[in-house]
């Protein structure tokens, strides 16, 4: 089902905003590419620049410099009324479903509106009834509105939403983290359900490692508006190369049996405001040494498909031991 | 604390039993118990970790055990025994000494429960003395080294500050600080991680974990690997029950509730990959009327005729750990 | 992430107690305004405005078939006073009406241009508030006159900016809910998405500045005929009424009386609606 063909290119996406007089990076240089049928996960931490990726990947909000490319058209400065025909193959879904869909609107007005906004009223009754039955809710839910309905079912809604118009590419903004423990799975394998049929690629913003692995092909990890490390889920999970990434593995909860050792790090995660020299993470790296502070590691090509930035690159050791059997 | 298979416990400090709180939240304002007879044991220097879903009740029982129970709440029966004190019975002004003295509370959002217009200083102070008799210049270097020891970086500036110049992290530190001023007997602690990232929540557990010898934790988390990092012993709530308790490692790798087992099994594991997670079926349980039979038998996988019938109540299953189920998973 | 986990039932306890509260206002209110209108319709329909007859005027309650009595001009009082508030309820009414639909639209266009284009319309709306209502009411009634008509447009074009400015702020905050970002990335054009989001969004909010709106203009409309600048000499107005009775406040103090309680029946049932709403609109989108 995967194949070569990249449907959205970023190179060398750079997000500012105004605040407070001051120019704020809020993504610095980020470029990546997302295959036909894969998911790709964007980790990372608050104030990493992940959402704001997100959004300025869909163009919600304006790219300052760089180039976006999706289905090989150059879209990074369309005006809305161009970028209408793209709007089609890409969709978004949300974090919080109590605040992504309209509490006014029937469950019918909401999926069905992407359609209207296209012309496709005719085939708008049918793909209801197709739709709620793809995300597991009963056809006499349609007429019902949010309030009715708990955050998991809320969450079915909003995906049906974003695949009423059969989109290529779907980004989901940490689509399980606001839904209750016993909720995120069923959403989770919902999310993989759909993807299977009706083959899309999924961009996937998230910050729960064990999740990631689970549910991503490939894994990028940003750090203050920045890829810091990009590679399979498995290399990622396994063999983490920057020190950051560790870190993070180190500090998911829970796993014990799976934990190696523990890094707790010092300070917390900075915000672009005051923005740190040299490799952004050095102030709480362990293992940053003078050339740290001054020059700022590239992001390399160590391998086809595997990216570091880190002038110690692999040092540390992976946080995590792979056990086969899990009882 | 407890030691596998052995009964080490201390000595009792928080001792709730079959608590019933009711809302009247029917149709008719008819009372709706959204707490159905909860009984938990903290023992001296134990972490006892409170796991549930969001409805399970878990932030009334922490509102139930501080006297602050929302609009027409009741505590319609049982009783919280602190050092043998019954919570629900005490005086008002008793209540307040112990809210802050006896017992301490952090919260989940620290930017909620600290008052944005006044300093840390101010509020670390107040705190001191009005739960005992201390001059303010002895409360100020009380104050300070309570920073020191929850990790804050430079005390001597922070204590100016006001809750809003500083980051989240350190907010959470200076809520902890408060709560451990008075060397409470007994720390409340409401998803105390929940809203930080992933890197701060490890520092806030490691120091919950290095800081709190004395007193004695109730965790109330949604989390169940969270629960595993801090907590000697963990109980599972579900609408507004226990349904099952014991020492933590002997619940996570051996749950014996079949909604113990839905959720370890439910949360995205490192190693299974690519296979759908295993889900526990429908919703979390909504609490509007009279339960019959279990609560969780509709969506219980191992539901007999029986669960929908009558409603199964705590029971030892194997030594420590007690589980309230007709059809327990059996142990491996 | 700041999600309240276990939300769910502090937010059902909080939804039940200031429903109950809020309920009550709502209906009590309604009983009130429904109750006067109801009086106001009735008379307009089936009663008379009270013949002019010198020779009776003034009489007590109860005299010859009058049941309040008769004013100065020998007019049934009940008459002349549910006639004056069929007529000042329907200025007011009609006044609001203008008032909400231009703030509405000036409100939604300034959030919901460009920036040039929000630049301008607030800008003008901060001038509009910055200009004295009653200043310029007077004004432009010393222009075009006084009476029905041009008294309802100067009352509906003089309160519409204080409607824009909250309307333009509630208009900003929906423009960035989520809910319309998804429609926005779908591609639904932004009229639609006005027509379908922002002002359902909208709705609760306006039908509260209605009800205040209303209770205000009813004031401004008294007040203006009381001083003689408002309502025309014979019009039947709670205003003109008062301004009348004045000079019998000692001796028939009914004719001042029964205006006044109208007026501040009808301003508390459209304030306690108002609460009503809002307070209950406030609950629905927590």
């Amino acid at each position: 089902m995967k194949s070569d063909e990249v449907i959205l290119s970023a190179k060398n996406i750079s997000v500012t905003f105004p605040v407070a007089g001051r120019q704020l990076v809020a993504v610095d240089g980020v470029s990546l590419e997302v295959r036909e049928g894969e998911t790709v996960a964007l980790v990372g931490e608050s104030g990493s620049g992940k959402s704001t990726t997100a959004l300025a990947l869909i163009r919600a909000i304006p790219i300052d410099s760089g180039e976006l490319r999706f289905l090989g058209q150059d879209i990074t400065n369309l005006r809305e009324k161009d970028l209408f025909s793209a709007r089609r193959q890409m969709q978004m879904v949300f974090q919080d479903p109590y605040s992504s869909l309209d509490p006014r609107m029937t469950v019918q007005e909401i999926i069905t509106e992407p359609l209207r906004a296209h012309g496709m009223q005719e085939i708008a009754e049918q793909r209801v009834s197709e739709l709620l039955a793809a995300v597991g809710l009963s056809p006499d839910h349609s007429s019902r509105k949010p309030d009715q309905f708990s955050g998991g079912q809320r969450q079915r809604i909003a995906i049906a939403r974003a695949l009423a118009l059969r989109p290529r590419l779907i980004i989901a903004d940490e689509p399980v983290s606001a839904l209750d423990v016993s909720i995120q799975a069923q959403i989770v394998n919902l999310l993989q359900d759909v993807q299977r049929e009706f083959r899309m690629s999924y961009l996937i913003i998230a910050h729960d490692l064990g999740l990631v692995n689970h549910i991503a092909d490939r894994v990028i990890v940003m750090y203050l508006g920045r890829i810091v490390e990009e590679g399979t889920a498995d290399q990622i999970t396994w063999e983490p190369k920057h020190p950051y990434t560790v870190s993070l593995l180190s500090a998911s909860p829970g796993d014990a049996h799976l934990r190696k050792n523990r890094i707790i790090l010092g300070g917390e995660p900075p915000s672009p405001i005051d923005r740190p020299s040299g490799c952004p993470f050095h102030p709480r790296c362990p293992i940053a040494q003078e050339r740290c502070v001054t020059e700022t590691p590239k992001l390399l090509e160590i391998e086809s498909g595997r990216k570091v930035a880190c002038h110690f690159s692999g040092v540390m050791d992976p946080p995590l031991v792979e056990i086969q059997s899990y009882s | 604390m407890s030691v596998e298979g052995v009964e080490v416990k201390g000595r009792v400090v928080l001792e709730i039993k079959d608590l019933r709180v009711t809302f009247p939240l029917g149709s008719d304002d008819q009372p709706v118990e959204i707490l159905r007879g909860v009984s938990l044991q903290l023992c001296e220097g134990g972490v006892l970790g409170l796991v549930g879903e969001s409805g399970s009740g878990k932030s009334m029982l922490v509102l139930s055990i501080l006297g602050l129970l929302p609009g027409r709440g009741r505590i319609s029966k049982g009783s919280i025994l602190l050092d043998g004190e019954d919570l629900c019975t005490v005086s008002a002004p008793r209540l307040r000494d112990i809210r802050g003295g006896s017992i301490g509370t952090i919260f989940q959002d620290p930017m909620t429960s600290l008052n944005p217009v006044r300093r840390i200083g101010s509020l670390l102070v107040e705190t001191l003395r009005r739960h005992g008799s201390i001059d303010r210049k002895r409360a100020k270097a009380a104050a300070l080294e309570a920073l020191r020891e929850v990790g804050v970086p430079s005390p001597q500036e922070r204590i100016r500050a006001y809750p809003h110049e500083l980051s989240g992290g350190l907010r959470q530190r200076v809520v902890i600080a408060h709560a451990l001023l008075n060397e409470p007997r007994v720390i409340l602690a409401d998803e105390p991680t929940t809203a930080l990232d992933t890197t701060t929540q490890l520092q806030i557990l490691s120091l919950l974990k290095m800081r709190v010898k004395n007193a004695s934790v109730l965790f109330i988390t949604h989390d169940l690997g969270v629960a595993s990092e801090l907590c000697d012993d963990i109980a599972v709530l579900y609408a507004g029950r226990v349904v099952e308790r014991g020492p933590t490692m002997q619940v996570l790798e051996n749950p014996r509730h079949p909604y113990t087992a839905g959720l370890i099994a439910a949360m995205p594991h490192f190693m299974r990959k690519r296979e759908p997670l295993k889900v526990i079926l429908g919703e979390p349980m909504r609490l509007n009327g009279v339960v019959t039979g279990c609560a969780f038998a509709t969506r219980c996988e191992r539901a007999l005729a029986k669960c929908q019938t009558e409603d199964p109540f705590l029971q030892s299953a194997d030594g420590l750990v007690h589980v309230a189920c007709w059809n327990q998973l059996e142990t491996k | 992430m700041t999600v309240e986990l276990d939300s769910t039932i502090g937010r059902m306890i909080r939804r039940r107690g200031a429903y109950a509260n809020s309920s009550t206002k709502f209906k009590v209110g309604s009983c009130i305004g429904a109750l006067l209108v109801l009086l106001a319709a009735g008379n307009q329909l089936f009663g008379s405005a009270g013949e002019v007859d010198i020779a009776s005027k003034r009489l007590p309650p109860l005299t010859d078939g009058h049941l309040l009595g008769t004013d100065h001009l020998g007019r049934d009082l009940l008459s002349r006073l549910l006639a004056s508030m069929g007529w000042s309820f329907s200025i007011a009414l009609l006044a609001a009406v203008i008032s909400l639909t231009i703030g509405t639209t000036v409100g939604v266009l300034a959030a919901s241009s460009t920036k040039i284009g929000r630049t301008i319309l607030t800008r003008y709306i901060d001038l509009s508030i910055s200009f004295p209502e009653l200043i310029l009411a007077v004004t432009i009634i010393a222009v075009i006159g006084r009476g029905f008509l041009p008294l309802t447009l100067t009352l509906g074009f003089v309160s519409w900016p204080h409607l824009a400015r909250v309307v333009y702020a509630q208009t900003l905050g929906l423009w960035t809910r989520e809910f319309v970002l998804a429609a926005k990335l779908s591609g639904v054009r932004p009229m639609r998405i006005i027509l379908s989001h922002i002002l359902p969004g909208l709705r609760n909010t306006l039908l509260v500045m209605f009800a205040f709106i209303f209770a205000d203009l009813l004031v401004a409309e008294s007040g203006l005929s009381f001083l003689g600048i408002g309502a025309l000499l014979g019009d039947p107005s709670l205003g003109n009424m008062l301004a009348d009775g004045r000079r019998f406040i000692f001796s028939s103090s009914l004719l001042m009386l029964l205006p006044c309680i109208a007026v501040i029946l009808a301003v508390t049932s459209a304030n306690l609606i108002g609460d009503g709403l809002s307070s209950r609109s406030k609950n629905a989108t927590r």
